[in-house]
């Protein structure tokens, strides 16, 4: 095969570049359709006693992870060895193909082996991970002969659920990081000399993301929101001659770091009380614990809702959100205000629907203070905001108000709704998100003033703009309308005793609809700003490659912002399902009788 | 022709929407007129096609039903249907918006591309909430029409566009903020009952569930829910302050379209789901209808007998006129019914006209203020004909369409049982509907006297020099007025042209209330204040 077939062949001048590039591609290549011809030929598992450690705990279920590792690694190394900057572009094609490939396998499991049946979907790598990484059982060379069974007579608590939740939530998170991916490469290149690491230190993030989706131990939760975090962190400090941007990521970090030690304490508490850091334990656990330790199971509360509450940029603790986002990078912005959100939300259904269904208390109405403040204060604030990025994270804080009803509640419907929102507010958070970071490339501004008249110059881009501000304040017919239809009335539907909370939520949407119209306004009605004014009338030719992808970015959140309401029937069956299988997980550790606790039936479904 | 019947009221709500999507692609043409040839011509096109269920041709109308599913797991389905009500609006909405494209042909001059569509879009909003028959899909087409009428204010509109345009959409969006909550309530009383789980939101599965074992104070505190969104955009005095502002800042074809359907969004409303759907909670709020709907009338023609403005003077009159409507919704009667119907049709055809009269002048002088004006009968004779002629079919004048329907609406209400007296503030008020409808005739003699009070500023006296040379109308100008004119006159002579579209149907939503009120005349005579009992004891239906 002739080198000059590949697309980024053109870029490449070094002969170990190729190599490198070469090999990518195939490990890449070779996980995805290696997996798939894995799991058609069933046999082969048999010879191998890897592969049979492999497939009896179905290690495969981190296939895509395993993607991202490797693409990781391979990055690292090729940016280790890049000559020139024009070499080092290339990590953006290997980044974001391997997240495409990620999602393709997410999708590869959710054809093929989901519809195998629960059971087969149970990741069962808790101590027997652990057991077999013990160095006299890696010397006895045992685990090369074939005689040796891993497969497990009781099952253990796993520390990774690969259910369908989580499979649905790294869908979301992988496919949005892939748009993240598609408008970053001019913003990054334009801005940093270093840009390789870059999109390497982005694939982190989503790496402790996507294992935050399914986490189902309190270690495991805490190693990958690390991750997701200090990826974060540097993220967000990227722009190292930009005194905003490190000013952002200072405050990001020490803000961020006393949550994390808040949640941390939290988690150590929970450890004291019940013994153990896996969840359906904790849960069945933390259900018994007696009268005079509901204190500490207050504090406890308390200590995880607000780290958590933190991490989602909830009111009050969202002081940090709207100083972060307006110095980070604009495609980090992006990530934080979507991606890093879905993965919390994530942490938070799971942590609700097992830890906290077990303890009596008042959590719900901590859950509701939070909403409502996040509500208000987010949609009130945002309608003084002057520069677009803070405008956004306002209403972030505002919708992460109307997602926190679904938790309020905690009914399957209004989980399911929730999971609902989050998938709209993917695609139109992230294509208003796409378009804010075109502009800035065009012009170099984000203040709301610079986008009067844009129809003018940009029509595509200011239409884009338009609908995704639209589905934000909730306008039909896009998606944004029916992601708020469904979750009030679920909440509604929950009982009486929500319907304020309702009430407020109607309320301040109403008002949000003013400041997102008013963006609506100057771009389509005012006359040109000076900014808009210096565009040129037509996308300049020279740099087809840069915006060509940020316009497949905007095009498909388009489509998904018009069509997800349409499609409404299918995407509510598929999180419905996802919702009731993790629930009916947890309710199973609630009932179970003390002894079976380590012996989970198999017909648990 | 079975796909045309099947599929009818789906093409007549898309088709606006194809049209608003082609627009842009239109060529501008070496006039730069093509996209106004092709806005006319589609809104021709939607006339025609609409004007198909006419005469029946595509299947009896009633009988136009459209039902698929949607999103069956929340009982949202995807239905459309026509009954004799809502096609009548069809005809007045497709034929005031092919008025309104031709009177654009010289009122709007930007942006041509960007208004079709807007306008197109606006279309659809408006056909839908006229043709839903789920409440869902009913809701998400009010709510659609906010962002088109928005912009085509703030983009089109006067001096004070901007704060006129975002006026109407906050004043409109607080008010849905209500029929959600309404919405929701019926939503849920039809789940609990577990009634066809698929179609919770279909209007007749709601209206099974209402008159299933719904308690009189939930449906009460539903109606008015409902009753404050369709109030705000009838509008019902005090909920009517964005309507002058909104008409003033608006281009005179959207001021048309304001005046002439966007209004009777609120009045369908009223009587399709307020009145409708909840006869017992319509029949405990009839008297403080009534009471609003001559407020509405007397109050806003003393306003409008004050005002400088001469658009602000019509919007006023149009609020004024639109009371009439709520007074025959409150009379709860057949024939009360049936002339609110006919006035919404008739207010649609007359004040469309009033506005495009005022526009004819707005576009030769700039002004608006009267003060400006004087002694143009001699210089604009066909304009003066005009604004005369509508002037006197919205004041009144027998054998205009105007005097059929308020005939219609004055004697429903001055027979009607809805209520024989209402104690306001103890004793000191003592009002029966024949009193209130006494008062609501003052309205009619305030219109006539703002209107000729008007017509004498404007037209007679001495004219400024400045205007000596002021053209008169010109043919698209004299196309649109003498259109209407002539089915001011049309309608007005012979009423059952248009009654009989929809008489069966309304006639039909009457007959519930005279059911209630035989029941209630078999009974003692109600002594107490209706409202005030049903909240304080929770009394549930008979």
């Amino acid at each position: 095969m002739s080198i000059k077939m590949l697309p980024f062949s053109r870029r490449s001048d070094s002969g170990a570049m190729k190599i490198e590039s070469l090999l990518g591609m195939v490990v890449i290549a070779l996980l995805v359709f290696g997996s798939g011809w894995i799991i058609a030929n069933p046999g082969l598992w048999q010879q191998i006693a890897v592969l049979r450690f492999v497939q009896e705990t179905n290690l495969m279920l981190l296939a895509p992870e395993a993607i991202i590792l490797m693409v990781i690694l391979v990055s690292v190394l090729h940016v280790s060895f890049a000559k020139n900057p024009a070499e080092r572009q290339f990590t953006w094609w290997l980044t974001a193909m391997g997240v495409f490939a990620a999602f393709i396998c997410l999708m590869l499991h959710f054809i093929l082996i989901y519809p195998q049946g629960p059971d087969y979907v149970q990741l069962t790598l808790g101590q027997k991970l652990v057991a077999a990484l013990r160095l006299d059982f890696l010397r006895s060379g045992e685990w090369l002969s074939s005689t040796v069974s891993f497969s497990p007579n009781t099952r253990e608590f796993p520390m990774f659920q690969a259910d369908l939740f989580s499979l649905v939530v790294r869908m979301l998170l992988t496919f949005g990081t892939f748009l993240v991916l598609l408008f970053t490469r001019t913003f990054v290149e334009k801005r940093s000399e270093v840009p390789g690491e870059f999109y390497i230190i982005l694939l982190s993030a989503l790496f402790g993301g996507m294992l935050l989706s399914g986490a189902a131990d309190l270690i495991m939760v805490f190693v990958c929101l690390e991750t997701l975090s200090i990826s974060s962190y540097i993220l967000v400090a990227y722009l190292r001659g930009n005194v905003l941007s490190a000013e952002a990521g200072l405050k990001y970090l020490l803000y961020g770091g006393m949550a994390t030690a808040i949640l941390l304490f939290g988690f150590s508490i929970v450890y004291g009380l019940a013994g153990s850091t896996s969840f359906p334990q904790l849960a069945f656990a933390l259900a018994r614990v007696p009268e005079e330790q509901l204190m500490l199971v207050a504090i406890m509360t308390v200590m995880i809702v607000g780290g958590i509450a933190f991490k989602l940029s909830a009111a009050p603790f969202h002081m940090w959100a709207p100083d972060v986002y307006e110095g980070a990078p604009t495609p980090v912005v992006a990530f934080l205000s979507v991606i890093s959100k879905i993965a919390g939300f994530a942490l938070a259904l799971r942590l609700f629907t097992t830890l906290f269904l077990a303890i009596p208390g008042a959590w719900f109405g901590l859950l509701a203070v939070l909403s409502v403040l996040s509500m208000i204060l987010g949609n009130v604030v945002a309608l003084t905001q002057r520069n677009i990025k803070r405008l956004l994270a306002y209403s972030t804080v505002a919708h992460v108000g109307y997602l926190l009803l679904g938790l309020v509640v905690l009914t399957p419907e209004g989980m399911s709704s929730l999971l609902y929102y989050l998938a709209t507010y993917l695609f139109m958070n992230l294509g208003a998100f796409a378009v804010v970071t075109c502009f800035e490339n065009a012009t170099g501004r984000d203040d709301i003033a610079a986008y009067a008249g844009l129809v003018r110059k940009r029509p595509l881009l200011a239409l884009t703009f338009t609908v995704m501000l639209l589905s934000l304040a909730g306008i039909p017919i896009t998606a944004g309308f029916f992601g708020k239809f469904f979750l009030f009335q679920a909440v509604a539907a929950a009982g009486d005793q929500y319907l304020w909370l309702v009430i407020i939520a109607l309320l301040t949407s109403t008002i949000s609809l003013y400041y997102y119209l008013n963006v609506v306004r100057l771009m389509v009605i005012a006359e040109p700003s000076d900014a808009v004014a210096a565009m040129p009338d037509t996308e300049p030719q020279g740099a087809p490659m840069s915006v060509r992808p940020a316009m497949l970015a905007m095009l498909v959140c388009m489509i998904g912002t018009l069509l997800l309401g349409f499609a409404a029937q299918p995407a509510m069956t598929l999180s419905q399902q996802a919702i009731l299988e993790m629930v009916k997980g947890s309710a199973y550790a609630l009932k179970a009788p003390e002894g079976s606790l380590s012996q989970v039936p198999a017909d648990r479904h | 022709m079975n796909f045309l019947t099947e599929h009818y009221l789906t093409i007549l709500i898309v088709l606006p929407l194809i049209l608003a999507a082609i627009v842009p692609l239109v060529p501008e043409g070496a006039d730069g007129k093509n996209v106004h040839r092709f806005g006319i011509f589609g809104a021709g096109l939607l006339f025609l096609y609409s004007a198909l269920a006419w005469n029946g041709s595509v299947g009896p109308m009633g009988k136009l039903e459209k039902m698929a599913a949607w999103i069956p797991d929340l009982g949202i389905t995807f239905s459309l249907g026509a009954d004799g009500l809502s096609m009548t609006l069809v005809f007045l909405t497709t034929f005031l918006l092919l008025m309104a494209t031709v009177a654009s042909w010289t009122t709007i001059e930007k942006r041509l591309k960007l208004y079709y569509s807007m306008l197109f879009i606006l279309t659809t909003a408006v056909l839908g909430v006229f043709l839903a028959r789920d409440l869902f899909l009913f809701f998400l087409f009010w709510e659609l029409e906010l962002i088109p009428m928005y912009l085509l204010i703030a983009i089109w509109g006067g001096p004070r566009r901007d704060y006129a345009a975002i006026k109407f959409v906050l004043y409109t969006l607080f008010g849905s903020v209500f029929l959600v909550a309404g919405v929701l309530a019926l939503y849920f009383h039809a789940r609990t009952l577990g009634l066809n789980p698929a179609a919770l939101f279909h209007f007749s599965t709601i209206q099974a569930a209402i008159s299933h074992n719904m308690s009189l104070t939930t449906q009460v505190l539903i109606f008015i829910a409902m009753f404050i969104t369709f109030a705000v955009k009838l509008p019902v005095v005090p909920l009517h302050t964005w309507l002058p502002d909104a008409h003033v800042e608006a281009p005179t074809p959207i001021s048309m379209l304001l005046a002439g359907i966007l209004l009777k969004m609120g009045s369908y409303g009223m009587l399709q789901l307020c009145f409708g759907f909840l006869p017992e909670a319509g029949q405990v709020l009839a008297p403080y209808i009534a009471l609003l709907a001559v407020i509405n009338i007397v109050y806003t023609a003393g306003v409008a007998l004050v005002q400088t403005d001469l658009k602000k003077l019509i919007a006023y009159s149009s609020v004024s006129h639109m009371g009439f409507v709520l007074l025959g919704l409150a009379a709860l009667n057949a024939i009360g019914f049936n002339g609110a119907t006919f006035v919404m049709f008739a207010h649609g055809l007359v004040s469309a006209a009033l506005f495009m009269c005022v526009g004819t002048l707005y576009v030769r002088t700039h002004s608006r203020q009267i003060a400006d004006y004087g002694g143009f009968a001699s210089q604009t004779p066909i304009i003066f004909y005009f604004f005369l002629f509508m002037s006197m079919a919205s004041l009144g004048l027998p054998l205009l369409v105007s005097f059929a329907s308020e005939t219609m609406v004055f004697y429903g209400a001055f027979i009607s049982q809805a209520f024989q007296q209402i104690n306001l503030f103890g004793n000191v008020l003592d009002w029966n509907i024949q009193g209130v409808t006494f008062v609501a005739g003052l309205g009619v003699v305030i219109g006539a006297a703002y209107l000729l009070w008007m017509i004498k500023r404007v037209f007679f006296g001495t004219i400024q020099e400045r205007w000596n040379r002021l053209p008169d109308a010109t043919s698209s100008e004299v196309f649109v007025l003498a259109t209407l004119a002539l089915l001011v006159i049309a309608f007005g002579v012979y009423p059952q042209w248009i009654t009989r579209h929809f008489e069966p149907d309304v006639t039909g939503l009457a007959t519930r209330y005279e059911q209630l009120q035989a029941q209630k005349s078999a009974m003692a005579p109600m002594s107490e204040l209706p409202l005030l009992s049903a909240i304080s004891t929770g009394a549930h239906k008979e």
